[in-house]
């Protein structure tokens, strides 16, 4: 008893932007650089708000702090692959938003290494579509750096 | 992690991007090839010269028809003041207009940006010789070196005294002490992984040939290892894994090949074959007194009854019990099994002798028949064992 109540007095609470609460260990909040930085700042006792993090994504990355802490190093790989296999697309580039914003560094090297995978060797088209990137070029500006790139456009995947 | 992303348009909002910062942007970017990296910068202004600041540069084959100008300009632009961690090349045939001085150039210019990974895959066949320590006396920064194909025919003279990785793949060294002077210089490896390594004049550690001493590397743990006579095992004392990746040649040709010295942390141990030789797997098993879990894995493609002739199964009688099956080993696993004798002969004769064994897994050949997967199962079931609590498997 005397333990749980010790326990629950060091976990932090962090509230998402949509309202909902989150109490978790010092080992995970560690975790996340942003956090141990607004931990400094105020007193421990307060609720941090997330405003970039809603719950959903906050959920996701404790599942992953949690989950990656298995034993082997093919556990901890089979564990990685079923977590970035279970986001749709949607999914992963919001947690990617939410990962940037908290910096969970372990995040930070498995995600981007997934989405690398998903545009390689992709059309221009492709990747303005995936990022919803709105091309501010003039006609004229990008076909001049499309000429200046012209090597890198070879053999790159049809739509 | 395979599975692939359907881009529709009710996935993507229009301004997306917007939510990134720069950071895991580039992040993004240095995961993949330069070309398509610097491919990105007609995407919109903000990604005009993103690429520039990702801490790598990564070419592989499948730039097939970029000169080597393209190398020296991204280098150029990239500028020394960025900093660059991870550089990469692979040349897979006469493809670039590169000679050796070219190639010298960019991974100088790599390493003095404070490199931390160096991958260098040259085609042999392109007869680069190329004076790798001839360029790069050494480096404070690299953490994990990777040479796949080429010659090294110089001394590193300043050593890595930060590499933690060394990958070495059908590397050539003019001569062995080449390769051992490139091994000292890394006292704090901690995985090796070296598949043919050749040494031209031939010589090997136990050549009486030289007075080089060599300094065991202590933190070294997890080691792969083809034609063993190339390396010497004093020098890796501490290794927690090892694996062989063995043709056997060696060790048929020098049959009076002899460990001197135990591996005491040696908890996994793992055979790549093509012969089966019971009188390697007992050498060496003798060595290690702590082992925990041995795997031998069977070369797929081997389709012939391949083993080693000189020895009769039948006659097969090992004197000396290794310590370990007595006291410590409690997993055995074989792969790519197909039943053939000398490897029931041996899986027999570690059930027999394995006093703690827990788990002996038996994982068949794609190409087994459901009949032969059978016997095999019948004729394991009823052989004697020593462990009461051993657990047979098959897949």
């Amino acid at each position: 008893m005397a333990e749980k109540a010790s326990e629950s007095s060091n976990s932090i609470s962090l509230n998402t932007v949509d309202g909902k609460i989150f109490k978790v260990s010092p080992t995970i909040a560690n975790q996340m650089q942003t956090i141990q930085s607004l931990i400094k700042a105020y007193d421990s006792s307060r609720v941090i708000s997330l405003p970039h993090v809603n719950a959903f994504h906050l959920s996701k990355i404790i599942e992953y702090l949690e989950g990656k802490s298995a034993t082997t190093v093919s556990a901890v790989k089979e564990f990685e692959a079923q977590f970035m296999k279970d986001l749709s697309l949607k999914q992963l580039k919001g947690l990617l938003i939410a990962v940037g914003y908290l910096k969970v560094n372990e995040l930070l090297e498995l995600m981007p290494k997934t989405v690398a995978k998903l545009i390689e060797n992709k059309s221009v088209e492709f990747l303005r579509k995936f990022f919803g990137i709105v091309n501010d070029f003039t006609p004229s500006e990008e076909a001049k750096i499309r000429e200046e790139i012209a090597w890198a456009f070879d053999g790159v995947d049809e739509d | 992690m395979k599975k692939t992303h359907k881009i529709t348009m009710t996935e993507t909002g229009t301004n997306d991007i917007n939510n990134f910062t720069d950071d895991v942007l580039c992040h993004i970017l240095s995961f993949l090839a330069t070309k398509d990296a610097v491919a990105t910068s007609v995407l919109s202004k903000r990604f005009r010269s993103l690429w520039l600041y990702t801490p790598s540069i990564n070419f592989t084959q499948s730039n097939e028809d970029i000169g080597s100008w393209v190398v020296y300009s991204v280098m150029r632009m990239k500028g020394l003041k960025l900093p660059l961690k991870r550089f990469c090349l692979k040349l897979n045939g006469p493809i670039y207009d590169a000679d050796s001085f070219d190639i010298s150039t960019w991974v100088n210019g790599a390493i003095q940006r404070r490199l931390e990974y160096l991958d260098l895959s040259l085609s042999l066949s392109l007869d680069i010789n190329f004076p790798l320590g001839n360029i790069i006396h050494g480096s404070k920064t690299l953490v994990v070196l990777k040479l796949n194909k080429l010659k090294v025919d110089n001394v590193f003279i300043d050593g890595f005294p930060c590499l933690k990785t060394m990958h070495l793949d059908n590397v050539v060294f003019k001569q062995h002490k080449h390769l051992m002077h490139l091994l000292s210089g890394c006292p704090n490896l901690e995985e090796l992984h070296a598949i043919k390594p050749v040494t031209e004049d031939g010589y090997t550690f136990n050549a009486d040939n030289e007075d080089f001493e060599f300094q065991s590397l202590h933190n070294l743990a997890l080691v792969t290892l083809s034609m063993a006579d190339c390396i010497p095992m004093e020098c890796i004392p501490q290794v927690k894994f090892l694996s062989f990746k063995e043709d056997f040649s060696f060790f048929q040709a020098s049959p009076d090949y002899k460990f001197t010295c135990m591996f005491r942390n040696l908890s996994f141990l793992k055979f790549i074959v093509k012969v089966y030789n019971m009188n390697w797997f007992l050498q060496v098993l003798q060595h290690c007194p702590n082992l925990q879990s041995l795997v031998i894995l069977k070369d797929a493609n081997v389709s012939d009854h391949y083993m080693d002739e000189n020895i009769d199964v039948k006659k097969w009688q090992p004197e000396l019990t290794p310590e370990c099956l007595s006291t410590q080993l409690n997993l055995c696993s074989f792969q790519n099994f197909r039943g053939w004798k000398c490897e029931l002969e041996f899986a027999k004769y570690i059930m027999k002798n394995a006093k703690v064994l827990q788990n002996m897994r038996i994982s068949s050949h794609r190409s087994s028949k459901p009949q032969t997967k059978l016997e095999m199962v019948k004729k394991l079931s009823l052989c004697p064992k020593s462990s009461p609590t051993c657990e047979l498997s098959f897949e």
